[in-house]
């Protein structure tokens, strides 16, 4: 594996309206291009990642007026894209079957003067028929499972919602330092526990903002990086896990999830342990997917993921740096393209006011559907020559 | 008291689930091979699939109280709980959960079944006790 990541391209980014996801992804892959010192026309790969609109495809191909691409593909495997996005752009370049790979996601789920949980509410389907239907009737939704994941953590292993308050307090800390950022007014424990149950136990600062809006990188090989324009993020290691949870006796669901081989399987391929890692950003679209994932990549033992947060380790001065723009519950949610794009700034040396003072290695985690996917890549401002 | 939640109904897989749900019987797919019983939505096993009888016993595997309606059919029905069980036969079921006691996990759970006037009968969860 020798591939980097030498472009990056962020939308403007939140309650911003009137422009489809079509729009969005677009214009961040002109950004992207343009910030990498490239133009369309050295682009040869493209892959594309949508959300809820679900309407950015290979279409934008030629909607960038992109030709003869070698690589192009649409992918999902929801929250775990941008690590999976990665991973098959990485190989690409790698093996030389395209010189530069666009990956961009984008999403358009806001309108104006809707609140965000209208935002999905008006696109949700729902199973009527069948077995999935008796998730329906039982009151499921995405927000609700991952409740009941939340719930089984904390009472097998004690984790208490003060613990999932830190989370989110740390990460608002790290929001106020972004300018990127939505939410940077300071938050407190007593906001978080006294803000409104959405399913208990988790509150509405529990859960990850909704946003407008499109992010990509673009890769290239390891070897080619240093001619262009921005320092060469590098990747080291990839990963992802995949648990298929039974819905039977013995299940982890709620426990450990894909992250536990998929971190491991990208330590494995970069060369290092949790202990070389400077910084961390998590998929977090709930405040306990941080806990567990803290605890799957094993940066803490399986349980004391609440209070490592709690005692403060993830917040800006702590040991390990977490989520360090506010990630998807105080900066943008913009699925795994939120850790990846601030891994890029963190690992460049370019987040301003928030700069991490040490970011050699820099270890990023999607997740995807209700714990069912996860993705995992290390990357770092050094390069690794090729390994066999 | 009306049962919260929209009409639902079988599919050519779960009709003899929600016939026997109509008679407040809950069924399972069992492995005619190796006699292990799965959870409704499982089709595949060592060996063909046939819908057994369940004692209908359960513990708590984990619960939500649901404050915001997942579906407009809840908007009334708020806050109400809902709960992954594990029947004794081993597979995990999710359902609305009543009952006044305060749950842990492995709380006893009997199923019954709601019988809403449009759509098919299915499977409720009734806390027996923390």
């Amino acid at each position: 594996m020798d591939a980097a990541i030498v472009g990056l391209g962020i939308t403007d980014v939140g309650r911003v309206y009137g422009r489809s996801a079509p729009d969005f992804a677009a214009d961040a892959v002109r950004r992207a291009v343009a910030d990498a010192g490239l133009t369309l026309g050295d682009v040869d790969g493209l892959l594309v990642s949508s959300g809820t609109t679900r309407d950015v495809d290979v279409s934008l191909q030629r909607r960038l007026g992109l030709r003869d691409l070698r690589l192009l593909s649409e992918m999902q495997a929801f929250g775990a894209t941008a690590g999976a996005m990665l991973a098959h752009a990485a190989t690409a370049v790698t093996h030389g079957l395209a010189d530069v790979v666009a990956c961009v996601f984008a999403d358009a789920p806001r309108r104006a003067g809707e609140s965000s949980g209208a935002a999905y509410a008006g696109r949700r389907r729902y199973a009527l028929t069948g077995a999935p239907a008796l998730r329906t009737v039982a009151g499921g939704n995405p927000t609700v499972q991952y409740a009941l994941a939340a719930r089984r953590h904390m009472q097998t292993y004690g984790t208490t919602s003060e613990q999932l308050g830190a989370v989110a307090v740390a990460q608002r800390r790290w929001a106020a330092l972004n300018p990127l950022a939505e939410m940077r007014r300071p938050l407190t424990l007593d906001e978080h526990q006294a803000s409104r149950w959405i399913a208990e136990p988790l509150h509405l600062l529990d859960c990850c903002l909704v946003s407008n809006g499109g992010a990509a990188v673009v890769v290239t090989r390891g070897d080619r990086a240093a001619d262009l324009a921005r320092p060469p993020v590098h990747v080291l290691g990839l990963g992802q896990g995949h648990p298929g949870y039974p819905a039977r006796c013995g299940s982890d669901f709620g426990l450990t999830t894909g992250a536990a081989r998929s971190g491991a399987d990208a330590l494995r391929m970069a060369g290092v342990r949790t202990g070389d890692v400077d910084v961390v950003e998590l998929y977090d679209c709930y405040t306990y997917t941080v806990v567990v994932t803290l605890e799957d990549y094993g940066f803490c033992a399986k349980g004391e993921g609440g209070p490592f947060v709690a005692a403060g380790h993830t917040a800006p001065g702590g040991s390990l740096p977490v989520n360090t723009g506010g990630g998807q519950l105080s900066g943008y949610y913009l699925w795994g393209m939120t850790p990846l794009t601030e891994a890029v700034m963190q690992a460049r040396g370019d987040a301003g006011e928030r700069q991490v003072p040490k970011r050699d290695v820099v270890m990023v985690s999607g997740n995807g559907g209700i714990l069912d996917h996860h993705s995992t890549v290390i990357l770092s401002p050094h390069r690794r020559e090729a390994r066999r | 008291m009306t049962t919260p939640g929209p009409p639902i109904e079988a599919d050519a897989a779960t009709a003899p689930f929600f016939t026997a749900a109509a008679r407040d019987e809950l069924l399972l797919p069992r492995c005619t091979g190796c006699r292990e019983w799965h959870a409704p939505d499982v089709t595949t096993c060592c060996g063909p699939l046939e819908w057994a009888a369940s004692t209908a016993r359960a513990t708590l595997v984990t619960w939500a109280v649901v404050h915001t309606a997942p579906h407009p059919d809840f908007a009334d029905a708020v806050a109400f709980r809902t709960a992954i069980v594990e029947l004794v036969e081993g597979p995990w079921l999710q359902v609305r959960l009543t009952g006044t006691d305060e749950p842990v996990a492995g709380s006893p759970v009997r199923i019954a079944f709601a019988h809403p006037a449009e759509g098919a009968s299915y499977p409720i969860g009734v806390l027996e006790g923390p």
